[in-house]
């Protein structure tokens, strides 16, 4: 494999953005693994049409955009699939996030501060439901607990956590409207 | 951001969890269409479920075994987790912590085709030229030369580019042509190529056990026991080749069923399958020999193409085990036979001997890569990336290579070619 020096620069820059580009797609697209097969297309494009990027610009908003007509196109592929919101709901969301991308890195910097911040209660059952992509089921099974239980704990973390990364923007700075 | 509503975070946690049912969907959809802060509600939701989802991914990526080959890899995944720590300003750092109890053996392949051991390498890229290969998880990287793939792992070709794809324990082997998309997985008693488009060349050894090949198009797919055939994929549909054995396609729609015998090829839409025969198709040829470091079957440069009365002088070459490869067109052929002689500068005949290939320099080489002193694959091992060393006693050589449409050199015979050189160790050529 050969390592130029724009290969490196683009794993550079793709690296530092890849979790939010993720993020993004995750949004738009409800199914796990098909938000990895949109994001390894999204890497290829990015690579293919990389002489395109103009150095000096952001690499993560240009990210965004073909990440948004990956998951367009993902979309037309599985017209048929109900699981799905219209393309009106997905074009508007897509924006709000394009628009909202320079926070997306400082979101998950809080993310980080707050989940060290959860009750060890509630770290242990992150843990358990994000170990090995495990499953709403699995921690119900391994745990004693019924799914629905589950997940209305981790509905009341999500709350804490989101409250949490607010509060820490807020405390940075770095919370703009969108 | 103002409290959400109850209804609004369950439905969000239904999507987290990959339950909501259509109706579901429809209604969150509702809520978010013409409210803004539920949109931003649902936005950050989702971001909290992909920190943690990809942080995990990326985790599992980088805990992944050490790939072998090549030397790059282990350094691009070294390096990849240095910028990563650096970049994510602190993310990774917490992340790690919070997650460090967490058993790395258990990690499950992310994704939905790759199979259940997504982390293990299932087949090696070989002779790639502008190839470009896409992880599961992780950057693009453009690659030449060797390089192991794992399910779910993309390869593209660029439109100059080729690759030769071998799978670990057995001898089948793909030749992605230029211009073309691919990746692999496996299921319980299936290996599956995904031909996304392009053109992949297969040559299939036959499965143990009732296992089988599936190469899937975006028309349908073809499941092989055992067979040479061609499959080419493009947005007027899919054509299946084959030119020996018997191959069972399927449309992806209609399940429409064609049996496509040697000779034929089955062209498909998703609904639609059609049988047609094969066109006599121009003879096979060799069409150049590469000189090549028989430690790494990488060309020797300027040897790439070994002209007609080119002079290989031993002294000044970066190795002395070295080996010749006969290039065909197709890439793919029966069988290769070699005669090679050669005499001494006295004019003497020389006594061409290769301790490990017996019929050396009169080899047959029936598989891929088709080499003059022959190469150590064994069926049911590990595929080699090198080949049997030749050092050739200094002399005046002739060589022939000619392709054969069936094994050991059977079948219709294909243009053979001949090149003459001379190999000297330090000084003047005769």
């Amino acid at each position: 494999m050969s390592l130029n020096p724009r290969h490196e620069e683009f794993m550079r820059l793709f690296l530092s953005c890849e979790p939010r580009v993720f993020a993004f797609i995750r949004s738009l697209v409800f199914a796990r693994a098909d938000a990895d097969d949109v994001l390894q297309e999204t890497a290829l494009v990015l690579w293919e049409k990389f002489d395109q990027f103009e150095p000096g610009t952001r690499f993560d908003r240009w990210a965004f955009r073909i990440a948004h007509f990956q998951v367009m196109y993902h979309r037309q592929k599985k017209a048929r699939d109900r699981l799905r919101f219209s393309d009106a709901l997905v074009e508007q969301l897509g924006g709000d996030m394009v628009a909202e991308s320079q926070h997306l890195e400082a979101t998950q910097d809080a993310l980080a501060q707050c989940l060290v911040k959860l009750p060890e209660a509630d770290q242990e059952l992150i843990r358990q439901r994000y170990r090995g992509n495990a499953t709403n089921r699995d921690v119900a099974r391994d745990s004693g607990r019924s799914e629905s239980a589950i997940s209305r704990a981790l509905n009341r973390i999500y709350l804490t956590l989101l409250l949490c990364i607010e509060g820490t923007l807020a405390q940075d700075g770095a919370h703009r409207q969108t | 951001m103002k409290t959400p509503s109850a209804e609004l975070i369950e439905l969000c946690g239904e999507v987290r969890d990959a339950i909501a049912t259509p109706e579901q969907i429809a209604r969150l959809e509702t809520l978010l269409a013409n409210d803004r802060e539920a949109r931003r509600f649902y936005r950050r939701f989702i971001q909290i479920s992909a920190g943690l989802e990809r942080y995990e991914q990326c985790h599992a990526g980088t805990a992944a075994t050490a790939p072998a080959t090549p030397a790059d890899r282990p350094r691009r995944r070294i390096g990849r987790a240095t910028q990563w720590l650096a970049l994510a300003a602190g993310f990774a750092v917490l992340a790690s912590l919070y997650f460090n109890v967490r058993s790395r053996t258990e990690d499950a392949a992310p994704g939905i085709s790759p199979g259940p051991a997504a982390d293990t390498p299932i087949a090696y890229i070989q002779q790639a030229r502008a190839c470009m290969l896409v992880p599961r998880v992780g950057p693009p990287a453009e690659f030449n030369g060797s390089f192991q793939v794992r399910p779910g792992d993309i390869v593209t070709t660029a439109a100059n580019g080729s690759a030769v794809i071998r799978f670990t324990n057995e001898k089948t082997l793909f030749i992605l042509s230029a211009d073309t998309r691919a990746w692999l997985s496996q299921d319980e008693g299936s290996k599956i190529v995904h031909l996304t488009s392009g053109e992949i060349l297969c040559d299939i050894a036959k499965q143990a056990g009732g296992n089988q090949w599936r190469i899937i198009t975006a028309d349908g797919e073809a499941k092989v026991l055992g067979t040479r055939l061609a499959v080419t994929a493009n947005t007027a549909g899919t054509r299946v080749a084959v030119t020996s054995g018997r191959v069972r396609v399927t449309t992806r729609d209609s399940r429409q069923t064609v049996e496509t015998p040697a000779g034929f090829a089955a062209q498909l839409t998703p609904t639609t399958a059609r049988l047609v025969k094969l066109a006599p198709t121009e003879p096979t040829r060799v069409t150049t020999f590469t000189v090549v470091n028989a430690d790494t079957n990488a060309a020797i440069a300027g040897f790439e193409s070994l002209a007609d009365d080119s002079v290989l002088d031993l002294a000044t070459l970066p190795t002395r085990r070295l080996n010749i490869r006969a290039n065909c067109a197709p890439q793919l052929v029966g069988a290769v036979r070699f005669a090679l002689t050669g005499t001494d500068p006295g004019g003497k005949a020389l006594d061409l001997v290769v301790p490990l290939a017996y019929s050396f320099p009169n080899q047959i080489e029936n598989y891929f890569p088709y080499m003059l002193a022959g190469d150590p694959s064994i069926e049911g091992e590990n595929l080699p990336q090198h080949s049997f060393p030749w050092t050739p006693p200094a002399g005046r050589y002739t060589l022939t290579a000619t392709p054969y449409a069936n094994m050991k050199g059977s079948g219709a015979r294909g243009e053979p070619l001949t090149v003459h050189f001379e190999v000297v160790d330090g000084g003047a050529p005769r």
